[in-house]
């Protein structure tokens, strides 16, 4: 029988948020096709998780028993991915810098189709098929795939199983693997820091672009963020100026975000940039351009200069929350 | 170090929703009227192989492209910018979504052009966004990668890279021969060209391999089965809060906003 494999990640006997949506997409499938759902837990320390994974979807949780797949290095995973996946149907991957990175050459080794950052992935008629946004969102591709296929996709856009599911098997395979394969070693690993809330935990995101004309903007917006308990966000523009580490950086290259509230000051409203925050759910603009398209995505907008507005905004948040 | 950037020419993605057509039916967008621009992680990747010369004395940037004759205008771009040479992979039409077919040829032109230490991509092109011809060309050239690098320098036999990651960067030591693919950073921004460069590039040969030429590798793997392109659903317009002033217009945004309980 051929089987869907879904790649997974966990933080102790935890499973990630991405994860479970991955989970809960690939026993949608299986049961659609018929196949059997098995889930890669690369490493013992993931190994933890096998239960939790289960619980999430998987029919077997496949832990891959061998200590140096406990941090990522592509090469030997690539090898230990290539060389566990039995009549692979269907491949998922997170659309993460995991998962992008291991996708192409994990189709090639598989000799199977690929298909990059899915946000809709169904079974009809023996097939995938499969949605995802080109031209920078501003036009929506469907295909079909016949045959095996590494899948990415992009995180918020499946849904976890409601209910956990009951059985399945925990199985430890051994896996060799050849250190002369390594061409490239993780020499450091530097975390940003950062103060207030983690985006891809915010339930409120400020978010701010070139419009914000400088780092000060930024240190603005702290401001307004601290209040909100909001994490922050920026554009493409504002990151490319050095306005904003790299990891503020929201859209379809940066963070897909999910917030209940993302407040977009001084920020277009490129479609590459609005891809990231396709399930917020309020968005409001501030911008002084009334023609800006971030005013065709927004609930409320405001045309005005941000520096004027924000002190004022500032007080009446602070008031209004104090109540 | 002999470094080759692989630039595609592709629609201005900064163009408008509203001047980007699809017609019924079709699997490509219409690009009347809309420029044709270096796809912009390209122009990151190429400003990286720019500095990686500077650093390494004696190194040469190779620029390639496969597309159309008209493609040769990026290319002149590259020369501008003060690229050695540039090849021109040429195609009928505009490459499609094809990655597969595009990573061989390219490839092939590698080969053809090459031995290469080092070749650098774009983390996706600003197209179709699929951001797999990068790794795709490693794996058929059996050279190792690293994707979304930003910054990359001299370090022993080697390169020093930083990759980034979802909260913060990894460093990593890579062996050449190498693929990078690059992302955007405020370090690997493309210089602009000097206007004596301009006109030396004018002057610079080109040279144009046609795709059919090339013994690229053959694939199994089948283009995608494009079903249907088309845009996405329209959304609705903001609804604009205004006021006598900016203390007046921030006020009616809270009262707003406690009404939608989003605070
Ligand atoms: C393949 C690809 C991937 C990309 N990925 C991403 C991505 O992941 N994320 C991303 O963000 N971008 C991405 N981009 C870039 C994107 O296309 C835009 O270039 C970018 O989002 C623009 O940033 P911006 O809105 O800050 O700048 P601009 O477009 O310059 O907008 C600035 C806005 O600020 C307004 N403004 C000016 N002054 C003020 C003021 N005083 N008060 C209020 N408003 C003011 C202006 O009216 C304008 O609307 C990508 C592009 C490509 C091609
Ligand atoms: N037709 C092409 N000519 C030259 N380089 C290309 C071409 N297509 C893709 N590339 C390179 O591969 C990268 C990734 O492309 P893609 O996989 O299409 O997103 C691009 O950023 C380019 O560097």
């Amino acid at each position: 029988m051929e089987n869907i494999y879904v790649l997974t990640d966990a933080v102790e006997s935890r499973p990630t948020r991405n994860t479970l949506e991955l989970l809960g997409l690939g026993h949608r499938l299986a049961q659609a096709a018929g196949l059997k759902l098995r889930a890669w837990l690369p490493g013992p320390a993931r190994g933890q998780a096998a239960t939790a994974v289960l619980a999430a979807g998987a029919d077997e949780a496949v832990i891959l028993d061998e200590p140096r797949l406990d941090t990522y290095q592509p090469e030997l995973w690539l090898q230990a991915l290539t060389a566990t996946a039995s009549a692979p149907a269907a491949v998922i991957l997170p659309a993460d810098s995991t998962g992008r990175d291991l996708a192409p050459r994990l189709a090639y080794r598989l000799q199977s189709q690929l298909f990059t950052d899915a946000v809709e992935v169904s079974w009809s008629d023996g097939a995938v098929v499969a949605k995802r946004p080109v031209y920078g969102g501003k036009a929506i591709m469907t295909a079909r795939v016949a045959g095996p296929v590494v899948l990415t996709v992009r995180a918020h856009t499946a849904s976890p199983l409601a209910e956990p599911k009951t059985g399945g098997e925990i199985l430890r395979e051994a896996v060799q693997i050849d250190e002369a394969v390594v061409h490239t070693r993780l020499v450091e690993h530097v975390e940003e820091k950062t103060e207030g809330v983690r985006l891809e935990d915010a339930r409120v995101i400020v978010s701010g672009g070139r419009g914000l004309g400088g780092a000060e903007g930024f240190a603005e917006l702290q401001k307004l963020a601290a209040i909100l308990h909001a994490g922050i966000g920026a554009s493409r523009g504002a990151v490319d100026l050095g306005w904003a580490p790299p990891s503020w950086q929201i859209g379809q290259t940066g963070k897909i975000v999910s917030p209940d509230l993302y407040l977009a000051i001084g920020i277009s409203g490129a479609s590459q940039h609005m891809a990231g925050v396709a399930s917020a759910k309020t968005i409001v603009a501030i911008n002084t351009d009334p023609e800006a398209p971030i005013f065709s995505y927004a609930r409320l907008g405001v045309v005005a200069d941000y520096k004027k507005v924000l002190p004022h905004l500032i007080t009446a948040l602070a008031a209004a929350l104090k109540q | 170090m002999k470094i080759a950037i692989l630039l595609k020419r592709i629609l201005d993605p900064e163009v408008s929703p509203h001047k980007f057509s699809l017609e019924p039916g079709a699997t490509r967008p219409s690009d009347a009227g809309i420029p044709k621009v270096i796809s912009p992680f390209d122009e990151n990747a190429l400003e990286l192989a720019l500095q990686l010369r500077e650093k390494s004395p004696g190194s040469t940037v190779t620029a390639i492209s496969m597309g159309p004759p008209e493609t040769v205008e990026i290319l002149r771009k590259a020369l501008a910018v003060t690229a050695d040479a540039a090849v021109l992979v040429q195609i009928e039409t505009d490459p499609g979504p094809d990655a597969f077919g595009t990573a061989s040829t390219l490839a092939a032109a590698l080969q053809k052009t090459g031995p290469f230490d080092l070749v650098l991509a774009g983390r996706q092109a600003g197209d179709w966004d699929q951001g797999q011809v990068g790794s795709l060309v490693a794996e058929m050239l059996g050279f190792p990668c690293v994707t979304f690098v930003t910054q990359a320098s001299p370090s022993g036999n080697g390169l020093r890279l930083q990759r980034e990651s979802e909260n913060g960067y990894d460093v990593i030591d890579a062996d050449l021969p190498l693929v990078l693919t690059v992302t955007n950073h405020p370090g690997n921004v493309l210089r602009l060209p000097k206007v004596r460069d301009v006109m030396m590039a004018n002057r610079k040969p080109v040279t144009t391999i046609a795709a059919s030429d090339l013994a690229a590798m053959s694939t199994k793997i089948p283009p995608l089965e494009i079903l249907a392109l088309e845009k996405p659903p329209a959304v609705a317009a903001a609804e604009i809060v205004g006021g006598r002033d900016e203390q007046e217009i921030a006020a009616r945004l809270v009262q707003k906003l406690q009404e939608l309980k989003v605070l």
